[in-house]
């Protein structure tokens, strides 16, 4: 495990490849923080995002024979955590429009954008609060732009939109942001 | 007007503007401090995201894992279930043919002649057919 740690990136994919756990736990161990920005910045920091975020190494060790190498394995692994994200959002939608039937549909929607609100919150949390505040089409836009830090190309190819949109979407999200961010330090 | 400003900014941040755009951009900081003000705001966005780090509860790579192993062990059961089923299926397909012969069988509704075409053929049938032929 501990020379695994100094191994080059294809050669720990080759690896994981030829079935070696070890090497995917260090794969893991690697890429862990990654994945976490994306599915904990679009599902908050739920136990659903800890789903999503095994879910996603998991799709990678099913898929990993038919990757080439053509794309980093950070991008590779963003792509199927952005994705599941988006998935999971889906299916809380239609958990909540069910819900919504029988429950206030607006003191649901206040408990998804700020829960918690009376514990002390840190950065990460703020921010996260921040992020479920906007539209996941807005935040999917937001965590990969800003927080992955992919150029407005890349993130446009990813969510397969054109870049104008991504631009537009930006914006928007960095409008309520600044609404938002500014409501949570006022509290 | 606030979003063109905003893309404007944008642009800005990842160094893809124009001159003309960047020599406008400038400019209007220079003159609206409200403008200024929206600037360092969205810097300041900028920044905060960036050093978004949140991260699994701990044993992330455990439970990563154990979920692998699980899902290996299922398939493992899905199979030779299969396979139970299978041979289960089969073995129930021969048990009712093998019953179906022995009712016919008893029933003399089934004879080896029979089974192999020849009921209620003669010997006179053979010698027309060897003399036809």
């Amino acid at each position: 495990m501990d020379q695994l740690q100094y191994i080059d990136e294809s050669e720990l994919v080759l690896l994981v490849k030829n079935g070696n756990e070890e090497a995917l736990a260090e794969l893991i161990r690697r890429h862990q923080r990654l994945v976490a920005r994306v599915v904990v910045g679009m599902l908050g920091n739920t136990p659903e995002a800890d789903d999503v975020g095994q879910e996603t190494f998991i799709r990678f060790w099913s898929a990993v024979q038919n990757y080439r190498h053509e794309a980093k394995v950070s991008t590779f692994l963003t792509r199927i955590a952005i994705n599941l994200s988006i998935n999971e959002l889906r299916k809380r939608n239609k958990r909540f429009e069910w819900e919504s039937s029988l429950e206030d549909a607006e003191s649901r929607k206040m408990s998804i954008a700020y829960p918690n609100e009376s514990q002390r919150i840190d950065e990460n949390e703020h921010i996260s609060k921040a992020l479920a505040a906007i539209e996941p089409d807005h935040r999917a836009v937001v965590i990969l732009r800003l927080v992955q830090g992919y150029s407005t190309n890349e993130t446009a190819q990813m969510l397969g939109i054109p870049i104008g949109t991504v631009l537009s979407r930006l914006s928007r999200a960095l409008e309520k942001l600044r609404i938002v961010i500014k409501k949570l330090e006022e509290v | 007007m606030n979003r063109e400003i905003d893309l404007l900014i944008i642009k800005s941040f990842e160094n893809d503007l124009l001159l003309n755009e960047q020599e406008l951009l400038q400019k209007m900081l220079a003159e609206d401090h409200l403008m200024a003000e929206r600037y360092e705001t969205l810097l300041q966005i900028y920044s905060t995201l960036k050093n978004y780090q949140p991260d699994f509860k701990a044993l992330f790579s455990e439970r990563v894992r154990s979920r692998l192993s699980l899902q290996r062990r299922l398939k493992i059961s899905q199979q030779q279930l299969y396979m139970l089923m299978l041979r289960i299926s089969m073995s129930v397909a021969a048990a009712v043919f093998v019953l179906l012969i022995y009712v016919l069988w008893q029933e003399n509704s089934i004879t080896v002649d029979g089974l192999l075409g020849l009921a209620g053929l003669k010997s006179d049938d053979f010698t027309n057919l060897l003399a036809n032929y």
